[in-house]
Order: C-alpha cells, then structure tokens, then sequence
C-alpha cells in the first residue's frame, strides 16, 4: 500500500534542473545572516516565507493533513528513522487568514521530546539549531518544513517508529490553539532528495526573494 | 529504469557559468564563516579552485585542482582497523562526514545516495563506494554505526575513532565540522560540512555534491567518473 517514490535514473522525463545553483547563491545568503549566530533567528527570516509546493501532489507516498481555523497542515510525513533516538517530521503550514500567527511548539503521541528544529545551510556547512520564540506564519502565506531547513524533531521516542505507523503531532500556535493530525512514517529512504522535491523548491524561493 | 539517465535535459551553458559563480560565491562564504568558528577551514588555502571557465560536464561542482584522498586509519563498523586509501583502492569512493543522531541532512544525504545506488546498474554499483565518516565518534560506536548504515545499505562503510584524526582529514578535504556543542538551555548545536565528495579510482578527488543534490544528478554523474571522464 505504500508507494514510495524514488526517482530511478531517468525514467523520469523531463525534470526542472533548478537548482543547484540557486540553491548555492542561497546558501551563501544565508551564511552571511547567520554565520556566528548560534541560535536560528526565529520568525523574521524570509526564508520562513518560502513558499513550497504541496509535495504530496507529487508523490504517491502516504502524506498527512489537517486543519484549524485558517491553519491548514499538509503534506506531513516521518521518514522512518534509522536511528533509534531522533527522527524529523516534514510538513508545509499555510495561514489562509488576514493575519500572521506563529508555532509555538509541538508534541507527540507516542511520546517523545519534541522540538522546531532550523538547519542553515551555509556555503556546505550545515548547523543545526533549536528555534527559540517560534516560527511566524504570514498572512496569506506557508511556512515548509522540508528536508535541510525546517523540522519537528521527535527525539526518543517511547516506541520505535516504523514504516506504515503513524504518530500523533499536536502543533501549537499563538491564535489557532492546538491542531493534531496523524503523520504517516514512511519508508526509510522517502527523505531521499529527488528532482520533485521541496528543498529545491525551497532554495530556489530562497534565491528569489528580495530583500532577505 | 533501464533509460539512460545522459538522455534528460541539460542544463545550458550559462546555467552552468550561474552554478559556478554561485559555488564561488557560496566557498567565499564559508570561508568568512570559518573565520569566526574554531576549526578553521580555509577554501582558497587547502587548494580548492573552481574550475569556472569551461562548462562542466558533471552535475556535482568540478574542482579546478582535486583534493587527494587523504590517508586516513580509523575503525570500521565491524570494529577493525580501516585504511581509506587500501580499503577504496580502485572504487569510485563518495566519502561524506555527518553522524547518526543527527535527524535532517544525514539520513536524507544517505536515503538519496542509497537511492542512487540502488538505481545503477549493478556493474557499476559493485564499482561504487560510499564511506560514511562519524563527526560524533564517541555516540557513534562500531555497532551503532553498522545498525544505523545497515538500514541504507549494508556495503556502505561506517568509520570511527578519535575526532581529531577524523576533523584533520575532514579539514584536508574543506569540510568544516566540529564536535556537537551542548547548550546551556539544553539543545545543541551542530555544524558539519554536508558536502560528499566524489573520488576517482585514481583517488582524484574531482567533485563536490552539497546537500541537496539530487538522487538524479548523482546517477547522472557516476556513470561519467567510473569513465574516467574528468572533463
């Protein structure tokens, strides 16, 4: 029932070959803001803004959603860890209301610590940092989670998270309260990074966003 | 499967002028990013020149002068001792430094280069080797490394041992990584150079893959270095 996709060599057409060197200059943007920081600069950054495509749409694999007042959750997946300790969960929020709202925090059924997590890529150099002070949400706008940017990080988790379960997230904001919705594990390697995939997407609005 | 995976799209000359240019831009970043870190790694000192004049043929970024594969003795994930020179002699070795307990760009660095793998025919698979070096070697013992990669692919190798040895060849290669720092409040921060790099049988290290490259455009380009293309 799982299909998973990865892209096998080519039978994949024609694929966006975006980039690489966007995802680069990007990159290089990024290092300049946060080179010394050690904490992830919470709501301001543009890059909260990057406006990602529903990676649902292009993957058969199992994805989850829901919804709370102008909130709406999609997309979510667990990539089913291959360590035992930590695991990331990947999902897009978008405010289809008037005004801005913010993450604050996350939990989860089976329990486990739970954590906003930031990877800043800088010229190669990636850091990982907790986010403090939640994530904004624009008006109007998405906020994803994808692979080499934002995550919820579940570490130790109280039973082993394997391909086809699901775990429980609860996802706080500051106006739309709590918003829970079951997050299908997917397979081991569903992380792996393919032509379709958001981080491309991501960087590439990265790139594209003035005054960042 | 089957398609070759030289019949999709190129991108075009200038794409390719853009990608070096962004790459240059992105190494000087790193190298003001060094500056203020403790574990300096400097770009334009450790040799790495980008070969920005010709179009490249590869996906990944082409070196101008390649790194050597560094003579590195660490411990494997069976426990015993490992050459990366003896032990990789011949293979196309993508060599790539991170740490299991790390959620994000590790495992999706290892699902995409397990994928790519996976995807090669199997005669060019035999002649690939992926060597997963531990930036965190105190958590990441011999048998956690062995479950953990085991789960990509059991041939990938897993390596160990003290954090200097494996900081000074990281370091030889451009890739600044430091031990995970615990913070006050508890979190941590981690830095490690996410890039794999790619040796030839030859032990040229030619080519650097930043994270996010795809699984397509790693298909793409080993076909060509197993060739002994390196233009």
């Amino acid at each position: 029932m799982f299909h998973v996709h990865f892209s096998l060599p080519a039978g994949a057409a024609v694929r966006a070959r975006r980039g690489l060197g966007a995802g680069l200059s990007a990159a290089a943007l990024l290092g300049a803001a946060c080179a010394c920081s050690s904490a992830a600069s919470p709501a301001s950054g543009a890059q909260a803004v990057a406006a990602a495509r529903a990676s649902a749409s292009a993957s058969p694999s199992p994805r989850g959603s829901a919804s709370s007042g102008p909130i709406r959750i999609t997309g979510a997946y667990l990539p089913q860890p291959a360590s035992p300790d930590v695991a990331a969960v990947y999902f897009t929020v978008a405010d289809t209301g008037d005004q801005s709202d913010t993450l604050l925090s996350a939990t989860s059924v089976p329990a486990a610590q739970v954590a906003l997590m930031s990877e800043v890529s800088s010229g190669g150099a990636e850091s990982m940092t907790v986010v403090a002070g939640g994530l904004s949400i624009p008006a109007h706008g998405q906020l994803a989670f994808t692979t080499g940017g934002y995550h919820v990080m579940l570490t130790d988790p109280a039973v082993p998270l394997e391909q086809g379960g699901t775990v429980q997230l609860t996802l706080t904001f500051r106006r739309a309260g709590k918003v829970t919705l079951d997050v299908p594990i997917t397979s081991l390697l569903s992380d792996a990074v393919t032509g379709s995939d958001a981080t491309s997407d991501d960087a590439t609005s990265m790139a594209g966003m003035p005054g960042m | 499967m089957g398609s070759s995976p030289q019949r999709r799209t190129r991108p075009t000359r200038r794409a390719r002028r853009a990608l070096c240019a962004a790459a240059a831009l992105a190494l000087m970043m790193t190298g003001t990013l060094a500056a203020c870190s403790s574990a300096t790694t400097d770009a334009a000192s450790s040799g790495l020149v980008l070969d920005s004049t010709s179009s490249s043929l590869f996906d990944g970024i082409q070196l101008g002068k390649p790194y050597t594969k560094p003579d590195l003795t660490l411990t494997d994930s069976d426990g015993a001792t490992f050459n990366l020179l003896k032990g990789t002699t011949g293979k196309l070795t993508l060599v790539y430094f991170g740490y299991t307990h790390c959620p994000d760009v590790c495992p999706t660095t290892m699902a995409t280069l397990a994928s790519a793998v996976r995807a090669l025919p199997a005669a060019q698979a035999a002649r690939v080797q992926v060597v997963f070096v531990s930036t965190d070697p105190t958590r990441d013992t011999p048998a956690v490394l062995k479950a953990w990669l085991g789960q990509y692919n059991p041939s990938f190798i897993g390596l160990t041992g003290s954090f200097a040895t494996i900081q000074k060849a990281a370091t030889s290669l451009g890739i600044d990584i430091e031990a995970p720092v615990k913070q006050a409040d508890g979190g941590y921060t981690v830095t490690h150079g996410a890039e794999v790099i790619a040796f030839d049988a030859k032990d040229r290290g030619y080519i650097v893959y930043t994270a996010g490259t795809t699984v397509d455009q790693f298909t793409h380009d080993i076909p060509l270095i197993l060739a002994g293309r390196d233009a």
